[in-house]
């Protein structure tokens, strides 16, 4: 097996997995309303662990299988969810520094800026999430459980990177 | 995580044209969905159908995880509604030699209530599987039944109480239902005691129905006047079967579009669907 094919059999059973803990778990577990959103986590975690451009891809692809789920048109999670990763991505190498610190932080403010996509798209297309009054708690909550469940998740990432679990955490 | 070190220009300029055909993709599956293309559908629909024994079997797996969540977030939830129970339970003891035969006249309501909502229609039972997954107020839900128990889009689902809404999407083996409390699902309605029709469409929330008839009728609306099913334009159910919507909390007179504005309470609880009938009637539009 190439390397190459090695690394997309990674990070597809990773999507997968992520993909059944969060219809299966994640969005029955709602602290005031709002679940972890595990998908967009994905890209953003995969923009941290391998640069932006697979955010962008992994993030499309976790976004997919999540929109196969919602009611909306196809392809609004997946676009939010690439953009957020490749931006995830390009945040962390423009800040030259890599404390598991901060990458927390960029994924905290990477899945909200995700949300909010989602919510711009959706609007764009004819849904009213940018009026809803829930709005900005449902970017808060997200951000704050995709801040916790990141640390996990990095994890996989490296992994998925083929960097190893423990690898580039300081 | 690996050591950062500034890009290329190559790397840089690289990575952009992945992101540019990402978002082209994304582009592309969004309006390609939006024109209803076949393929694209039947694709959604298999992997719904594909992906819903996985997700019960992770449900199974993690229900003790999931008791125990809810257990402990819906605990102040589980002490107010124990009060509550107490309080009615109490009242009811009260009552109990008085209404003796309350339970069995309200049971016989009930059945006729069914029977004549869903008069001479054919009708397929299914349970809601899931609420909605996304954190925005969708108003949708899925049933565990599909084109193989017979349903079709733009059936209408009802419930004992009343209408639930109307399938929106359907696969194999799932369907997927827009509930009346979306703003953009509009019905034909009609005033049980005056005739007088009219259409309304939801207000966004569990709670308010939005109805609207004609100042031009010459009969007042009054306040819990019930609201069922009808009308011509946007009839959601077959001519002669009126299913209940809810009754009119309050009446405000719109004289520029010389339309009178109903606040309808729902007759159905939306946070305690479980098991819904669909009926197996397609409206001509």
């Amino acid at each position: 097996m190439t390397q190459e094919s090695a690394l997309v059999l990674r990070w597809a059973t990773l999507v997968l997995v992520a993909f059944v803990l969060q219809i299966g778990v994640l969005s029955d577990l709602r602290p005031f309303g709002v679940h972890a959103d595990l998908m967009l986590l994905m890209g953003v975690c995969a923009g941290l662990a391998g640069g932006p451009s697979r955010g962008a891809v992994v993030g499309f692809f976790a976004g997919l299988l999540a929109d196969v789920m919602l009611p909306g048109p196809l392809g609004i999670s997946a676009l939010a969810a690439a953009v957020a990763g490749f931006g995830a991505g390009a945040v962390h190498e423009a800040v030259m520094s890599a404390t598991r610190a901060l990458a927390v932080g960029i994924a905290a403010a990477a899945s909200a800026a995700g949300v909010l996509l989602y919510a711009l798209f959706a609007q764009l297309l004819g849904q009213r999430s940018l009026g809803d009054p829930r709005l900005v708690r449902i970017v808060a909550i997200v951000a704050v459980l995709n801040a916790v469940l990141s640390v996990p998740a990095l994890a996989a990432s490296r992994w998925a990177e083929g960097d190893g679990l423990r690898a580039g955490a300081r | 995580m690996r050591p950062l070190s500034p890009p290329s220009p190559k790397r840089r300029r690289s990575r952009y044209y992945v992101l540019l055909v990402v978002t082209l993709a994304a582009i592309t599956l969004i309006t390609l969905d939006a024109r209803g293309v076949v393929a694209l559908s039947s694709a959604r629909e298999g992997a719904t159908d594909a992906v819903s024994p996985v997700r019960d079997a992770a449900r199974w797996l993690t229900t003790p995880f999931r008791n125990g969540w809810n257990g402990i977030t819906g605990y102040e939830d589980l002490q107010r509604e124990n009060e509550e129970l107490r309080t009615e339970l109490e009242e009811l003891r009260g009552r109990r030699w008085a209404d003796q035969d309350a339970a069995e006249e309200l049971a016989r309501l009930e059945e006729q209530l069914g029977i004549t909502y869903l008069e001479g229609l054919d009708t397929q039972i299914a349970r809601v599987t899931t609420g909605p997954y996304s954190n925005f107020t969708d108003h949708v839900l899925q049933l565990d039944r599909g084109r193989d128990s017979g349903l079709e889009v733009g059936m209408p689902v009802v419930q004992r109480d009343g209408l639930v809404g109307r399938i929106v999407r359907v696969s194999d083996t799932r369907s997927v239902v827009q509930l009346i409390t979306d703003p953009d699902l509009w019905i034909g309605i009609r005033l049980s005691r005056s005739g007088v029709i009219g259409k309304g469409h939801g207000g966004g929330d569990g709670r308010t129905f939005i109805g609207e008839v004609s100042l031009d009728t010459g009969e007042p609306v009054q306040e819990r006047e019930l609201v069922v099913t009808g009308g011509i334009e946007r009839s959601i159910m077959p001519p002669g079967n009126q299913i209940p919507v809810g009754t009119v909390d309050k009446v405000t007179p719109d004289e520029a579009a010389r339309v009178q504005i109903l606040q309808v309470g729902y007759s159905v609880d939306f946070s305690q669907l479980d098991v819904v009938q669909v009926v197996k009637w397609v409206p001509e539009t």
